[in-house]
C-alpha cells in the first residue's frame, strides 16, 4: 500500500499531502553554493562514494542517532538499518577508504556545526523545520521525469529558498526519473508485435523498474543506533 | 627582570609556536580503533590448533585521520599484538598502514605510502576483527599456509608504493577501483624500504556494486620476488557479495601461477594455487549473526592428496559495543597435505573472541 502512495505521488496524481512525507530534512547552511540534491547524490554521500557534488567538498552528518528521523533517513537513502550502515562504514574507515559521516546527537551543536562549516550536509527532523541560517536542500525532478497528468499536482519539492521547504527527499524517491513513464512513452498496441524503428520503446535503461519494496520488517525493526554514535568517527 | 618566572613563560611561547602554526582543528582530526581479546583451545589430541586453552591479547589498534586540507589526507592504523613487550621480545608492533591521500576528484585519488595491497575481500579488511564475522580472518586466500603448510601467499599483505583509486556512479550503480604500483615482496632488503630488483609489483581491483545490495569484483596481481624459489608470481580473484534481506552471502576465488625457479631440469617450472571462500550469515533482529563458512586450498593444482578445508561454524552476538565471537574450527586435508600428519587428516578447534571497535 505505501509503494501504491508513492508511485500515485511520485506521478503527480495526488497532492504532496497524501505522500509519505519523510520525518527528517536533509539541510546546509544558507549560505552554501548547495542548491539541491538528487536522492542518489545524497546516497552517494552518505556512502562516502562522492566528496565533491557540484564542485562543493560535501562534509555529510547525522543528527540524533536515535531519533525515528535518522533511522528512516538510513532506511529511505542508503537501504540500510543502523547496523549495516556501521558495518559498512566500518569496513571504509579500517581499510583507509574515508571516514564517516560526523555523528552529533545534540542537535544545537550540529546546527551550530553546520552553520559554520562550507560544504557540511546534515540530516535533522523534519519536526524542526529549516533552523535559522540553514536551507534543506531539496530535491529538484530532473526534466525527464514523468509529467503529471492532472495539471493540479505541484511537484513535492519546492525551490530551495522557498520557507519552509518540505523535507527531502520523499520516501523512497532513490531514482524518481526512472518511474514508470506517461501513458504516451509507452510502445503502441499491440504490444507483442515490434513497433517501427522510430516508435520503438525507449532503450532497457530508460524502462520502470519494479517498484523499489522496502524490507519487510523495515517499519517494525528496531535500530540499534545508539550504538553507533559511540562505534563511528570521534569529533569534537 | 624575573629570569626564574622569565623561563617557564618562554618555554610556552615556544611550545605554543608550532603549535598555532601547524596544528589542525579538531574537526579534522578523527581517531577511531579496534581491539580483540581472543581464547583458543584445540578438541583433539593432536592439530595445528592451540592444546593449551590459551588467552590470547590479539591485538590492539589505533587508526588515525587527518584531513589536512579538503583534498589532502594522512591516514595510519597502528597495531599492538600479543601484548607487545619490546625488552622481553614479546608480541608485535606495526604500521598496519600509513599513507599520505591526495584527491584529484572522486574518480582519482592518489596514495602513497605502506597500504594494505589492494586485493579480493579480506586483505583490506586485515586484522580488523569487528568487521568480519570469523574469529580469524579468511585463511584460504589470504594466509593459506594457515591451512596447508606448503600452500603460498597469493599476494603480500603490505606493500609500499604509489596507489590510484576512485568511485563513480554508472547509471543505478557505481563503480570503484585500486590501482597499485609497489615494491613487491622479498626479504633480501626491507620491502617498504627498496627494492631487491627493477621489476614493480602491480596489483589492481575494481568492484560493481549492483541495486545497493550486490557487490562484485575481480582483482589481480603481479610480482616478481625472486625469492622462496619464485621467480615469478600472478594471481586473479573473483569475489561476490549480496544480501537478500537479512542474509548475506560471501564468495571468493583466487587463482594463483608461480613461476619456480628451477634447480634442475626435472623440478617443476611452475606451481598453480587455487583458493576458495564461501560464507553465508544471517542478521537476526537481536544482534545475534550465525554463519557458516567453507574455505578450500589446493596448493598444487596439478597433484592430488595435498589440498586443505577449513570449515568454520559460529555465531556473532552484539552486546552493547562489544562482539563476541564464538566458533568451531574443522580442519580436513588429503593424504598428502600436511594435515596427513594429524589423525586421520583431520582436526578441530574451538576460537572465540571479544572485539569492540570504536
Amino acid at each position: 500500500m505505501r509503494n501504491l502512495l508513492l508511485i500515485t505521488a511520485l506521478l503527480g496524481l495526488t497532492g504532496p499531502a497524501v505522500a509519505d512525507a519523510p520525518p527528517y530534512t536533509v539541510v546546509t547552511s544558507a549560505d552554501s553554493p548547495l542548491a539541491a540534491l538528487k536522492p542518489e547524490e545524497i546516497e552517494r554521500i552518505y556512502l562516502g562514494r562522492v566528496q565533491t557534488v557540484h564542485d562543493v567538498k560535501v562534509l555529510p552528518a547525522l543528527g540524533d542517532v536515535e531519533s525515528p528521523a535518522v533511522a528512516r533517513f538510513l532506511d529511505d537513502v542508503l537501504a540500510m538499518d543502523g547496523r549495516r550502515f556501521e558495518s559498512y562504514w566500518r569496513k571504509r574507515l579500517f581499510s583507509s577508504r574515508g571516514v564517516p559521516p560526523k555523528v552529533e546527537p545534540s542537535a544545537p551543536e550540529l546546527l551550530r556545526w553546520v552553520r559554520k562549516t562550507p560544504g557540511a550536509v546534515a540530516v535533522i527532523p523534519a519536526a524542526e523545520g529549516v533552523p535559522e541560517g540553514l536551507k534543506a536542500l531539496t530535491w529538484a525532478p530532473p526534466p525527464t521525469a514523468a509529467p503529471p497528468t492532472e495539471p493540479a499536482a505541484p511537484p513535492t519539492a519546492a525551490p530551495p529558498t522557498a520557507e519552509p521547504p518540505p523535507p527531502v527527499p520523499p520516501r523512497r524517491p532513490r531514482h524518481p526519473q526512472r518511474r514508470p513513464p506517461p501513458p504516451q512513452r509507452r510502445p503502441p498496441p499491440p504490444r507483442r508485435r515490434p513497433p517501427p524503428p522510430r516508435r520503438r520503446p525507449p532503450p532497457p535503461r530508460r524502462r520502470p523498474p519494479p517498484p523499489q519494496r522496502p524490507p519487510a520488517d523495515a517499519p517494525t525493526r528496531r535500530v540499534a543506533l545508539a550504538a553507533m554514535a559511540s562505534h563511528i568517527a570521534i569529533h569534537s | 627582570m624575573n629570569t626564574r618566572r622569565a623561563w617557564p613563560g618562554a618555554l610556552l611561547a615556544c611550545l605554543a609556536m608550532p603549535t598555532g602554526a601547524f596544528a589542525l582543528d579538531w574537526d579534522a582530526i578523527t581517531l577511531n580503533g579496534y581491539t580483540s581479546f581472543e581464547f583458543e583451545t584445540q578438541l583433539t589430541d593432536d592439530g595445528n590448533g592451540d592444546p593449551n586453552h590459551s588467552f590470547d591479547a590479539d591485538l590492539f589498534d589505533l587508526v588515525f585521520n587527518f584531513q589536512v586540507s579538503p583534498r589532502a589526507r594522512a591516514a595510519a592504523d597502528v597495531t599492538w599484538e600479543h601484548g607487545s613487550a619490546s625488552e622481553d621480545g614479546r608480541g608485535n608492533v606495526a604500521l598496519e598502514y600509513g599513507l599520505v591521500e591526495y584527491s584529484f576528484s572522486d574518480l582519482v585519488r592518489l596514495q602513497a605510502g605502506k597500504l594494505f595491497v589492494p586485493f579480493g575481500v579480506f586483505n583490506e579488511i586485515h586484522t580488523a576483527k569487528p568487521v568480519f564475522l570469523t574469529v580469524k580472518e579468511a585463511a584460504a586466500t589470504n594466509k593459506p599456509s594457515r591451512i596447508v603448510d606448503n600452500a603460498r601467499r597469493f599476494f603480500p599483505r603490505w606493500a609500499v608504493g604509489l596507489n590510484l583509486r576512485g568511485d563513480a556512479p554508472i547509471g543505478d550503480s557505481s563503480f570503484d577501483y585500486d590501482l597499485m604500483i609497489s615494491n613487491g615482496e622479498q626479504e633480501e632488503t626491507n620491502p617498504f624500504e627498496e627494492d631487491n630488483n627493477e621489476g614493480k609489483s602491480v596489483t589492481g581491483r575494481m568492484r560493481f556494486y549492483l541495486a545497493d545490495r550486490a557487490r562484485m569484483g575481480l582483482s589481480f596481481h603481479y610480482d616478481a620476488p625472486k625469492f622462496d624459489g619464485v621467480e615469478r608470481s600472478t594471481a586473479v580473484g573473483a569475489e561476490a557479495n549480496i544480501r537478500i534481506g537479512d542474509a548475506e552471502i560471501l564468495l571468493e576465488l583466487v587463482y594463483g601461477e608461480f613461476k619456480l625457479t628451477q634447480a634442475s631440469p626435472d623440478d617443476p617450472d611452475k606451481q598453480r594455487q587455487l583458493g576458495t571462500v564461501a560464507q553465508l550469515s544471517y542478521l537476526l533482529p537481536t544482534g545475534t549473526t550465525p554463519y557458516f563458512q567453507f574455505q578450500t586450498i589446493d596448493p598444487d593444482v596439478d597433484a592430488d592428496g595435498d589440498d586443505g578445508v577449513l570449515l568454520v561454524t559460529g555465531v556473532n552476538q552484539e552486546v552493547d559495543a562489544f562482539i563476541l565471537k564464538l566458533e568451531h574450527n574443522y580442519a580436513t586435508g588429503g593424504d598428502k597435505s600436511s594435515l596427513a600428519a594429524f589423525a586421520d587428516s583431520r582436526f578441530h578447534e574451538i576460537k572465540a573472541a571479544v572485539v569492540l571497535g570504536f
